[in-house]
């Protein structure tokens, strides 16, 4: 027998009753909000404060749209500012004789000692503000009644870093649509435009008159710096699998690999050189990192939903690059309904991360020195991101229904973050935010 | 409470009549205390919900709009969700599923008689009928003087899906509830044995079962006209009318089943696919739900 082809109402079928008995919450992953189903406008503001370093305020604005049965699209602007100053990796020795430095930035920003409240110690940071403007389309195109593809681009712009994002991604469902199988890639282009000029990788910035506390390989030279725009190109690809085990249990799996190329160097990262027989700082150099970086990474997830009230998200990421990186995350979020209209989330993470081969927080350029070069480091970095790193954060969200067309909701994060190395001081952020939602 | 526990093997069989369905439930637990309780709750919430929502009595909601003689009419949340839901489905349906297609009855009797009603008749009640209609906006309804709706395409799934809930809240014991044939398991049971639903032959009335579905957890449903029709003339006519004509559905399957998460979404298909007639098998496989039907 000819069958008519008919459409599938199935999944709007089942958003209505989930809505009819009050869904239970966390049947989605957090990047299915099932209200993003119909058409909607999202608005947030996001408040991100390292203490004394940088302080970011974003607006975000998403408007979706379906089209029709299989078309939806959805928009996005980022408007962000960002201010404040960034460890720049050279270290400061209070009994060194930095003042003895002919001082040269390429950056053209201004750059500063800054003790810590607490007195502990003082960092060199690099003071910045600068925004950032981001555009983002994406397209849902249902192929059939189990595929569907996601195609989407991003633009974004800030002074000196321009930023280009295509990616495509198919979502086929199976077995009664309780499996979701994922695969996806995308491509990243970006230009790298630093106030002044790109440093070549591993270039002199300032040195020491007095040539003998300098290594024999430091060229003392400090006009080796491009100025041009640097490029770098991402790819990125990801395999998922999503499985529903039962009425109560959600599992996800991914695998992801990405590949860069180009100049992946910070054109802010300095490193000092030191010598312990002169008693400090006898040069600065740009910190090189390699053109090319492999990454992979892991992601297990389980939503384990108790009862119609709590849910409960963990999830476990492992990281590891060629660099020499190794990372391992452990989230947990745990959602309490407190009414229909009302829940709170609490929300907890723990991250540790290994440095990277070419890390060191300074380079001896004396045999006393505990990181002495006999020659040239082929890379070097003393970026605290590529260190070793714990992390916990805490956190709570509140949501609160305001009627059946919008959703507000607020969130607090508490960041601390210390390193291995005691030079580096413990970071604290806060992160909050606020986000409405609203269908039409 | 006009109930009734029996110990079965290794489970308990409770029974009370509601929704004008013999209704059952049955407890996978050893413990009589507890398997009473669990009755009781399941009754009480499914009476609860018959009271609520009967078209048969004075002194409800459903009454209070189907009177409120083109007035508007301030619902509560409960029923509100359940009006948002009747909307979802009149539009997914393409508008078949219409809770204001009851008044139909008014000329259609599937009691057996073979009267078939005059077209004129049908013509005038049809202006009464259609969602599209009504003004519903949340928490207000409004609708012409003359017009009815009634939840009886939902109930007793509404009913079989909030009892389930109830119980999985309240109680780590694993129950099948069965209301009238609509079917759902909050879980599979303790020795990991399925439960077994036996589907009805519709042309031997009485227990005979032609087929069985095991369950471990989720819903099942069907959708009809196993004990009312109506022949006229060698033409069968089924219960189900189409609110777009006022006339039964033509062609349609005798009886369909469909397995769900809920009860009410295996309601809805199983409905949905009968009052697509001689499409309701294309209707189902475009659905990737599971089946059962019978031409």
């Amino acid at each position: 027998m000819q069958l008519k082809k008919m459409k599938s109402i199935r999944g709007k079928l089942a958003l209505a009753t989930s809505a009819l008995l009050v869904a239970s919450p966390g049947h989605t992953t957090e990047n299915s909000d099932p209200s993003s189903d119909n058409d909607s406008v999202d608005i947030s503001r996001l408040y991100y404060a390292e203490e004394e370093r940088v302080t970011v305020e974003k607006i975000q604005a998403y408007i979706t749209k379906e089209i029709n049965e299989s078309n939806k699209v959805k928009l996005g602007y980022i408007y962000d500012t960002m201010s404040g100053a960034s460890p720049n990796g050279r270290i400061y020795v209070s009994s060194g004789d930095a003042s003895n430095i002919t001082y040269t930035t390429a950056s053209g920003n201004q750059n500063t000692v800054a003790t810590n409240s607490d007195g502990s110690s003082a960092t060199w940071k690099t003071n910045f503000k600068d925004t950032r403007k981001a555009y983002s389309a994406e397209w849902e195109h249902a192929i059939s009644n189990t595929i569907n593809a996601v195609a989407s681009a991003a633009t974004s712009s800030e002074n000196d870093y321009d930023s280009q994002t295509y990616s495509g991604k198919f979502l086929w469902d199976l077995n009664q649509r309780r499996t979701t199988l994922t695969i996806g890639a995308s491509a990243n282009f970006d230009t790298v435009k630093s106030i002044g000029g790109i440093p070549e990788g591993g270039s002199t910035i300032s040195c020491i008159t007095n040539q003998n506390f300098a290594p024999d390989w430091l060229n003392c030279d400090p006009n080796r710096i491009y100025y041009k725009p640097a490029s770098k190109n991402t790819v990125d690809y990801l395999f998922g699998i999503t499985q529903v085990w039962n009425r109560k249990t959600l599992m996800q799996f991914n695998f992801s690999f990405s590949e860069e190329n180009g100049y992946l160097t910070d054109p802010y990262k300095q490193v000092s050189v030191v010598n312990s027989e002169f008693g400090g700082e006898v040069a600065i150099i740009n910190e090189k990192r390699p053109d090319s970086r492999k990454t992979r990474a892991l992601f297990y997830k389980v939503v384990y939903v108790l009862n119609n009230n709590i849910a409960s998200h963990t999830s476990y990421r492992l990281f590891w690059d060629d660099w020499g990186v190794i990372a391992h995350t452990v989230n947990q979020r745990l959602r309490i309904n407190i009414t229909d209209r009302f829940y709170v989330q609490g929300h907890g993470r723990v991250h540790w991360q290994g440095a990277a081969d070419f890390f060191r927080s300074s380079i001896g350029a004396d045999k006393n020195s505990k990181y002495y070069f006999k020659e040239a480091p082929q890379y070097i970095s003393a970026d605290s991101r590529l260190g070793e790193l714990g992390t916990v954060t805490v956190g709570a969200k509140v949501a609160y229904k305001i009627n059946n067309s919008s959703n507000i909701s607020a969130r607090a994060e508490r960041m601390m973050q210390k390193y291995n190395d005691g030079l580096l001081p413990t970071m604290n952020t806060w992160i909050m935010q606020v986000i409405l939602n609203i269908k039409f | 409470m006009a109930s009734n526990l029996i110990h079965r093997g290794d489970y308990w069989w409770g029974s009370f009549f509601a929704m004008a369905s013999d209704c059952e439930i049955l407890i996978d637990e050893k413990e009589q205390q507890l398997a009473h309780t669990i009755l009781n709750c399941a009754e009480q919430e499914v009476k609860r919900i018959e009271k609520k929502y009967s078209r048969y009595t004075t002194d409800n909601i459903i009454y209070e709009i189907n009177n409120a003689n083109g007035t508007a009419v301030t619902v509560d949340e409960e029923t509100a969700r359940l009006l948002d839901y009747a909307k979802n489905c009149y539009e997914l349906s393409d508008g078949y599923f219409d809770i204001t297609s009851g008044v139909l009855r008014e000329a259609w009797k599937f009691d057996g008689s073979g009267n078939i009603p005059k077209q004129k008749q049908i013509s005038d009640i049809l202006k009464r009928v259609g969602w599209d209609k009504i003004h519903w906006k949340n928490p207000t309804l409004q609708m012409q003087p003359g017009m009815q709706i009634d939840f009886g395409g939902l109930g007793k799934e509404y009913a079989a899906d909030r009892t389930a809930k109830l119980i999985r809240e309240q109680y780590s014991k694993h129950v099948l509830i069965n209301l009238g044939g609509d079917i759902i398991a909050t879980g599979p049971r303790q020795n990991n044995n399925t439960w077994e639903i036996g589907l009805q032959d519709p042309d031997k009335s009485g227990t005979q079962a032609i087929a069985s579905i095991a369950l471990n957890y989720g819903a099942v449903a069907t959708s009809g006209d196993l004990n009312r029709f109506l022949i006229k003339n060698g033409i069968r006519y089924t219960h189900i009318l189409n609110p777009k004509t006022g006339w039964p559905v033509e062609n349609a399957p005798r009886q369909v089943t469909v397995l769900a998460d809920t009860c009410i979404d295996a309601g809805m298909l199983s409905t949905f696919a009968i009052l697509q007639g001689e499409d309701a098998e294309a209707f189902l496989q475009a659905q990737e739900v599971e089946y059962r039907i019978i031409q």
